[in-house]
């Protein structure tokens, strides 16, 4: 049975995964310089190693009402990837654990979903009592550049 | 075919083939050259024989029938002249495109090339390519098949259409020129810097021989790797210098190493930097066989001058330069550079010269493009304007030639009647502008017609580190590229610069001319980090685009620093005001700030282009309030208050001893140049000390003379006509800022108008000639339209005075309009040239043309009065063109048409 290794990681109560081939780091609560008038999902800019990241959030980007959790207890986490070059960072509530996934093992993606989360999701998993919405980040990328053109 | 080796075919050809183009072009200044010839014979060979040896039979033949032809030329059989290096450049030409082909889809392509070789194989028995012969044109007639292809490669795009190619490429007119002059003599382009080069090279060529290669082949995304990695080693270094700074007792023993591996650090980066330097000649390759070719083609003379070509430069900005050179020194070709006829007739000589220089300056590179042509055609570039409806007619007609010279980089822009298939596909210099704007450079251009064009190009050394100021807006750290800065004003509440506010947008005058100004921080909605009440202290980078310049306004500068440029992410790529982003030696990520970007948000108040959101009400009414400053004379009277009236209304000023002073009925009068006239004071009380010398402005109305007394007279200035405060009581037109006060302008008709009224009622007879009663006159209707309340103010009661009843108006629509409702109640039309939405020129042509209305006089009113300006107002329809200041010239060119007028009726 041919696996996968992915991070796995929530926003509020819903847990998403992605694939760790194209993450390179997780940071813990970062800093970023706010962008004047970039769009509202763009956090920022951060310097990580000489490396300017591109922050999002993701809480905007999946479309998430959920209230974000309390900033004196929980900081958020940041999913560094590389798409095409450029770094991004993707701001999530926390990182769990990477785990191997199997891809037969998942389920189509339910058409009742929100039509923006949809467009970013592979697949859906059963993990340890959770389900899991697998994110494919060209998908969570790619639209955002495209977005922007 | 094993794909390493045709790869390696493909470099080592294609770097052959180079150096055959050029030692051609050499060879052709200096045919007597045997070491020369030879070595254009040996890489012929070398080419054939590898070609034969991969089994590449299309590039095998055409090198074989090349190389045949070469070595009758190098025996002697066949002297060397201008066709068999023409023909042999064109087989070059050719291998070049297959060459192409053979690269994206490894194998050659389908055909052959067999007339060409016929061509070649004819000229080697001797059969074509003598002296003058009818058979030149046949021979070329032959080879059109290959000339798309030929001027596909020269030209390096893949959409050219066969027929404008063939139809320009035709060579017969070109050839008889050509053919005119005796074999032996030099063709017409040189590339001078040509001649050294051979013997040079040539002893490095020796097969085998004591020359040691001293460079290695490379991979580029191997050096662009290293380029990466020093360039964060380098940013990581700094961070650790201002750690060092911070923390300097707790980290003194890292003192001593981290001094090392700073330095190390640095010297890696000079050597990375070096690296990746090049030769600009190498941008310039091409450049001479493009001159030689057209010179061909289009039958002129053209020498092209190559100056610095050592120069070196990153590579990659190299490659983005190349094109646009190649369109430029086209376009000079083209363009520029006359035919010999003509330049004969303009006394110049026959052979035009292009001028190409590269010079380090100061951390960029420049480059000059200078030909001594025909300069840029004014009138061709206006009627293209014009056409294009890139700028309405007005705004051309105003324009300064420098500005207009600039419509050329605008965007669609191509003033070629046809577009020949050499400079243009409507490509166009914006084109050229935006790929010089992409590696960070700017691109001027200076004109003279019938001179010569000068095109002055300035980039950065490396794409990657850019000299920039940082500055502070609203809290936030930003970065300015210093290339586009020309300086930087500061300005604290005690300075002498002011912003001042023209219809809400910010200006500032600098030097006398007044600059568009950007509040960086409202445009990029940032809060102000300033304490409430704390320094006012800001400052204004003033910035050159094209040829104009703007300022941008930031609340703080810190200093300037070689940064290293990482792009944006595509998602914000966007935003036009951003170039880049970089990391501060404290690790902080910061944005750079497009010039360029920031500018376009003014809308079209720089470049004089009619589109763009930003009015044309505010560009003409800076326009309008630039021609409208006024003299004032700022005197003090009575309160502490500062007062001014326009000086043009003063007739005089005088001093008077107030002994003098007479009085009748309890109004003072005086007598003054032999007649009386009363006095007037600004507060209305006549209760003057008996004693002393005061200062009085003497004014003159159509009746007579009146004089104000006031304490003391302050000074004259020069103000601009905008009301800050408009008028709240009377007598007072309004408050202007002058030199940080606020002063009152006093309606001195409201003054004196009082005075005279009650004079007549108490004299009845006037002690100066003609004087007549105002009563005894029919009151004529005067239409009076003038967007500035200040003018309308001033000038209805001077005019009511004079004995008119006056109907004023804001806007010349309005008036057009009420004008056309009762056509018959306005005798005389007085307007106002420079107004918003309908100016006066268009008021009057709308006025004549309309039946009703055309025999009223039409007076036109204006600040500056010129022959220009009189003229064109004269053929809008305007009798006459009338100072704003000009009282009697007005009253008296009033009366004249009124009273011709009246004779008529």
């Amino acid at each position: 049975m041919k696996t996968e290794k992915h991070v796995l990681f929530s926003i509020g109560s819903q847990m998403f995964a992605m694939s760790v081939s194209d993450v390179t780091d997780v940071l813990h609560n970062p800093v970023s310089t706010r962008i004047p008038l970039a769009v509202p999902e763009i956090v920022g800019v951060l310097n990580m190693r000489g490396y300017i990241v591109t922050v999002l959030d993701m809480r905007v980007r999946l479309n998430i009402q959920e209230d974000k959790p309390k900033p004196d207890i929980d900081t958020p986490m940041c999913i560094v990837v590389v798409f095409r070059g450029t770094r991004y960072g993707l701001m999530v509530d926390y990182v769990h654990d990477v785990v191997d996934l199997s891809a037969s093992l998942s389920a189509p993606v339910p058409p009742s979903l929100d039509p923006s989360v949809r467009s970013m999701a592979v697949g859906v998993y059963q993990h340890q009592k959770h389900l899991v919405l697998a994110l494919d980040i060209t998908k969570i990328v790619g639209i955002s550049e495209n977005l922007a053109a | 075919m094993d794909d390493g080796l045709l790869q390696d075919f493909l470099v080592e050809t294609t770097e052959s083939i180079e150096k055959i183009d050029q030692d051609l072009l050499s060879l052709e200044k200096d045919p007597n050259n045997p070491p020369l010839i030879d070595s254009i014979f040996r890489l012929m060979h070398t080419i054939k024989g590898t070609c034969g040896f991969l089994e590449l039979k299309r590039l095998a033949s055409l090198a074989h029938a090349a190389e045949t032809l070469l070595g009758k030329m190098r025996d002697g059989e066949k002297p060397i002249t201008q066709e068999p290096i023409s023909l042999i450049l064109e087989a070059m030409d050719q291998v070049k495109f297959i060459i192409a082909v053979l690269e994206e889809d490894k194998v050659e392509p389908e055909g052959d090339d067999n007339p060409l070789i016929a061509s070649l194989d004819a000229m080697s028995r001797g059969e074509i390519g003598g002296p003058p012969e009818p058979e030149a044109h046949s021979v070329s007639a032959s080879a059109q098949p290959v000339e798309p292809a030929l001027l596909e490669s020269l030209e390096e795009s893949s959409d050219s259409e066969p027929e404008a190619v063939v139809v320009s490429a035709a060579p017969a007119p070109s050839l008889k020129t050509v053919a005119k002059a005796p074999a032996p003599e030099k063709p017409k382009p040189e590339a001078k810097s040509e001649p050294k080069k051979p013997s040079a090279e040539d002893s490095a060529e020796e097969k085998g021989g004591a020359a040691v290669d001293q460079t290695i082949r490379i991979r580029v995304d191997l050096v662009e790797s290293l380029m990466n990695l020093v360039g964060e080693l380098v940013l990581t270094r700094n961070q650790l210098l201002q750690l060092m700074r911070q923390e300097q007792d707790n980290l003194s023993v890292f003192a001593t190493p981290l001094q090392h591996l700073s330095h190390v650090t640095s010297e890696l980066q000079d050597g990375i930097v070096q690296a990746r330097m090049q030769p600009v000649g190498n941008a310039w390759k091409k450049l001479p066989r493009i001159i030689r070719d057209l010179s061909v083609e289009l039958g002129k003379k053209m020498d092209l001058i190559l100056v610095g070509e050592e120069t070196e430069l990153d590579r990659q900005v190299i490659e983005m330069i190349r094109d646009p050179l190649i369109h430029m020194v086209r376009n000079a070709a083209d363009h520029g550079v006359e035919t010999p006829a003509e330049r004969l007739a303009a006394g110049k000589p026959e052979t035009g010269q292009i001028h190409l220089q590269a010079r380090h300056e100061g951390g960029y590179i420049v480059m000059t493009l200078k030909d001594d042509g025909r300069g840029l055609n004014i009138d061709a570039i206006k009627k293209k304007v014009l056409e294009k409806g890139l700028c309405s007619p007005e705004k051309l007609a105003d324009m300064e030639d420098e500005k207009i010279q600039q419509f050329i980089f605008a965007p669609g822009f191509s003033t070629a009647a046809t577009l020949t298939s050499v400079s243009g596909r409507g490509v166009g210099m914006d084109v050229v502008c935006t790929n010089i704007e992409r590696i960070g450079g700017v691109i001027q251009m200076a004109s003279q017609q019938g001179q010569g064009s000068t095109f002055t190009i300035k980039i950065p050394l490396t794409l990657a580190i850019i000299s920039a100021m940082i500055v502070g807006i609203g809290g936030q750290r930003m970065a300015i590229p210093q290339l586009g800065v020309s300086e930087l004003v500061r300005i604290t509440p005690q300075s002498d610069h002011k912003i001042e506010f023209l219809k809400g947008a910010p200006v500032l005058r600098l030097r006398n001319k007044l600059l568009p100004l950007v509040d960086l921080r409202s445009l990029l909605h940032l809060e102000s980090d300033k304490p409430e009440g704390g320094s006012t202290t800001i400052f204004i980078v003033v910035a050159r685009v094209g040829a104009s310049h703007f300022g941008m306004i930031v609340d703080r500068v810190f200093d300037t620093e070689d940064i290293v440029v990482k792009p944006l992410a595509p998602i914000l790529q966007n935003l036009g005001v951003f170039s880049g982003n970089t990391i501060l030696g404290d690790g902080q990520v910061i944005m750079i700030l497009d010039t360029n970007g920031v500018a376009q948000t003014l809308g079209d108040t720089l470049t004089g282009q009619d589109s763009g959101p930003t009015t044309p009400a505010v560009k003409k009414t800076i326009a309008s309030n630039l021609e409208e400053q006024v003299s004032l004379l700022v005197f003090r009277a009575g309160t502490k208050t500062m007062k001014a009236i326009p000086l043009a209304m003063i007739a005089r000023l005088e001093e008077i001893d107030l002994k003098t002073l007479e009085y009748t009925t309890d109004k003072p009068v005086l007598q003054y140049r032999g007649s009386l006239i009363p006095i007037v004071t600004i507060s209305g009380d006549y209760h003057l000390a008996e004693e002393g010398i005061a200062p009085m402005l003497v004014f003159n109305t159509k009746k007579q003379s009146v004089g104000m007394i006031v304490d003391e007279i302050i000074d004259i200035v020069q103000a601009p006509m905008h009301l800050t405060l408009p008028s709240e009581g009377t007598g007072i037109l309004g408050t202007l800022i002058i030199n940080n006060q606020a002063t009152d302008i006093v309606d001195a008709y409201h003054h004196m108008h009082k005075v005279v009224n009650t004079w007549q009622d108490s004299m009845p007879m006037s002690t100066k000639g003609g004087f007549s009663s105002a009563a005894s006159k029919r009151s004529q209707r005067i239409l009076f339209v003038d967007d500035s309340a200040f003018f309308r103010n001033l000038l209805t009661p001077m005019l009511e005075t004079a004995g008119y009843t006056v109907l004023g108006f804001e806007a010349a629509a309005d008036a057009l309009r009420a004008l056309k409702s009762d056509p018959d109640t306005v005798d005389l039309i007085l307007s106002d040239i420079e107004m918003p939405e309908m100016n006066g020129f268009a008021f009057a042509k709308a006025v004549t043309e309309d039946p009703t209305l055309q025999n009223i006089p039409l007076i036109a009113f204006t600040a500056h009065v010129n022959s220009d300006m009189t003229i064109k107002a004269r053929k809008s329809g305007f009798r006459e063109c009338v100072a704003k200041f000009d009282r009697e010239g007005l009253l008296s060119h009033i009366a004249h048409f009124l009273g011709h007028h009246s004779v008529a009726a």
